[in-house]
């Protein structure tokens, strides 16, 4: 009805009335998009940036950038380089950031700073060559060295990708030779599998509890309905906080669910199970937290399914579970695929629940891009863990544009 | 079979509810414990007080978090409400280009995790200068609270008989007189419901706040956040009942509008 008449309303308008109607339009979601453009998409793009981002090191490396342009990696490079990387050093040495440059070497390998930190206490009258340096410490005759230095000098750099998956370089002077991290080094691969892992398994509770609930609100009538929702609604508009907070009164030691177990004698009170700050307690809560989500798209959904076909199915002779098989279920499916991809969008980005109930083996990717953003001010690596988490996202909200069925008619 | 699927609706249901209504009780105790003593469960009425909320209420602390937290609200909300409304407008306007992509731009803030959103604008606001100030926070709360006021207000305006806007036109009414005599009576109950589910949207804000706030912008997510890390106390549940409370209470109000907003939408046509 009302795209008919916009439709209408449109033919009628001249062209230059459709001009304006499009400037009035745009100028009317300015304001707003403008602000999300300055405070969300400009911020996510400096994200990007960062997380390939070298320059500042590249720049402190000039000299020896030039001097080692053409260096195949081959061998240890001639006192023409030493020289270049001495200059380097004495000036990073005057301008008071020789310690971040010793930083951030030892990110291409370890060992660079305490080499550097070595080094610079005779760069002034040391004598620019390798014989000279390598009196200082034999590890400036070492190939290793080099190629840290020289993969140091490139102004966009994939390290912070490759750290974000446990991966480090394996030979420097090539960008993409790469081996897996020693097994003690190893700390994003098993946080990414876990985020997986819990996601998935979050759907799979949600859908459990959620599905038959969702059948039952699409069947109920009057109080029970009204009840039953209100249960529903009551968490989702609950603040996350205090829904949070009720989860740990319940999952903690002395809390009510260990309280419960103990007094009807299942668990001995001095070996009450540890239910709170881990994994376990991660997924319940989430499950608990996301389950509106599962249940509102498939109840919207199920009640525009026309009960008769299933009785059809019925009357016709099949089994009630071939019947729901092959005939509810398919009707249904799209509403429980839009609900469990929803959820599993934002279970992978969750933050505060498992930083709150999950402990240390309950704890998610976002979790992990907080920490080096806020903690260990590593924003290269938050840069390219949130990259990598936000590429997961998109390429799940596009699948979820596809199978949700579309309430909406763009007019 | 019909029985086993009604257990399990019912334990789900009880999943769903059961925290809340576990909190609600025990936020009455008398005592300093966070489970239900014996006496409580023998429902004496000396082990129930309502001295946790005589803290809470007392407290200068969590008076002031409140304050903050009704400003900060008050602020957003009125923020996104009106940017909000204009943009819902201009996504419903018949001849606006690009408007899907306008659309999936505007609703962003709902999908990108909280915790990159929270870095981004840290990083937004630390080149501002303006990281620990009540801007800082208004502004990011608008960005938050903002889609949710869209997505309000579109839903009505998509009910919205536009053959009143071209009547009015044609009766030699300009667009201004317009929107403020004919749509905007119209769409108020849904702009009303979209304000106070941004409201609510800044109320229940703390990873954000977390990042960019200074301690004079404390408010009562950030207080609970706090119990939530040190130390528990009974008054950590009062003021979740509370806040259980207000949303029912903004459920209602929010929902009643809702109904309102489509009613109208009804008649008009």
């Amino acid at each position: 009805m009302v795209s008919t008449t916009n439709a209408l309303t449109y033919l009628k308008t001249s062209s230059w009335r459709m001009r304006r109607t499009s400037v009035v339009g745009f100028m009317l979601m300015a304001p707003l998009a403008l602000l999300i453009v300055l405070f969300l998409i400009v911020p996510l793009v400096r994200f990007v940036v960062l997380s390939v981002d070298n320059r500042e090191i590249a720049q402190a490396l000039s000299q020896t950038a030039a001097a080692l342009e053409t260096w195949q990696g081959a061998d240890v490079p001639g006192d023409a380089a030493f020289a270049a990387f001495n200059r380097d050093l004495v000036r990073e040495t005057e301008k008071g950031s020789i310690a971040k440059l010793g930083a951030r070497l030892n990110f291409f390998q370890g060992g660079m700073n305490s080499l550097i930190r070595k080094t610079i206490t005779r760069s002034s009258d040391l004598e620019p060559t390798r014989t000279a340096f390598e009196a200082v410490d034999k590890r400036w005759g070492d190939l290793k060295t080099w190629r840290a230095i020289k993969l140091a000098t490139n102004p966009a750099i994939p390290e912070y990708y490759f750290n974000a998956l446990d991966l480090r370089t394996a030979d420097p002077t090539a960008m993409v030779s790469v081996e897996v991290k020693p097994e003690a080094q190893r700390v994003y691969m098993r946080l990414w599998l876990r985020t997986i892992l819990v996601a998935l398994l979050v759907v799979f509770v949600c859908t459990a509890i959620g599905y038959p609930i969702a059948y039952y609100l699409s069947n109920a009538r009057g109080l029970a309905f009204a009840v039953a929702m209100g249960m529903v609604l009551l968490p989702f508009w609950t603040p996350l906080l205090a829904r949070i907070a009720s989860w740990v009164i319940l999952l903690e030691n002395g809390g009510v669910i260990n309280s419960v177990l103990v007094a009807l004698g299942l668990v001995d009170d001095a070996n009450r199970p540890q239910i709170l700050h881990n994994l376990f307690a991660t997924v319940v809560v989430m499950s608990y937290v996301l389950l509106p989500y599962a249940v509102l798209p498939t109840y919207a959904v199920m009640k525009r399914v026309q009960p008769s076909l299933f009785k059809a199915a019925l009357t016709l002779g099949a089994t009630p579970l071939r019947a729901f098989l092959t005939v509810y279920l398919p009707q249904t499916l799209p509403g429980v695929l839009a609900g469990g991809i929803l959820i599993f969008v934002l279970s992978f980005g969750f933050y505060l629940t498992p930083e709150l109930v999950g402990g240390p083996s309950g704890s998610l990717i976002g979790n992990l891009i907080a920490y080096n953003f806020s903690k260990s001010l590593n924003w290269g690596l938050a840069g390219a863990l949130a990259t990598m988490l936000l590429l997961v996202i998109a390429a799940a909200a596009l699948v979820l544009r596809a199978v949700s069925p579309q309430p909406e008619q763009e007019s | 079979m019909k029985l086993a699927i009604r257990i399990w609706v019912l334990l789900g249901l009880v999943f769903l509810a059961l925290p809340l209504f576990v909190i609600i009780p025990l936020s009455f105790t008398a005592g300093q414990y966070l489970f239900y003593t014996p006496e409580m469960l023998a429902l004496d009425p000396n082990a129930y007080s309502t001295r946790w909320y005589a803290a809470v209420l007392g407290d200068r602390e969590w008076m002031l978090a409140l304050k903050n937290s009704v400003f900060i609200g008050l602020s957003a909300a009125a923020l996104s409400t009106v940017l909000g409304t204009l943009a819902a407008l201009g996504l419903s306007r018949s001849g606006t280009p690009l408007k899907s992509f306008w659309a999936a731009l505007i609703l962003l803030p709902q999908i990108v995790p909280i915790v990159i959103i929270a870095g981004g604008l840290y990083s937004a606001f630390s080149d501002l200068k303006l990281i620990g100030t009540y801007t800082a926070v208004i502004i990011a709360h608008t960005v938050l609270a903002a889609p949710v006021a869209v997505i309000t207000i579109r839903a009505s305006l998509q009910r919205f008989d536009w053959r009143l806007v071209s009547a009015s036109a044609t009766l030699g009414a300009g667009p201004f007189y317009t929107f403020w005599n004919v749509t905007l009576p119209l769409i108020r109950p849904a702009i009303l419901a979209g304000a106070i589910f941004a409201f609510a949207t800044s109320l229940d804000e703390v990873v954000v706040i977390q990042f960019i706030g200074g301690y004079d912008q404390k408010t009562i997510p950030r207080e609970m956040l706090i119990g939530l890390r040190e130390h528990l106390s009974p008054a950590i549940l009062a003021v979740a009942t509370m806040l259980v409370g207000f949303a029912v209470l903004i459920l209602i109000l929010g929902e009643f509008l809702r109904r309102r907003a489509e009613s109208y939408a009804r008649k008009s046509t």
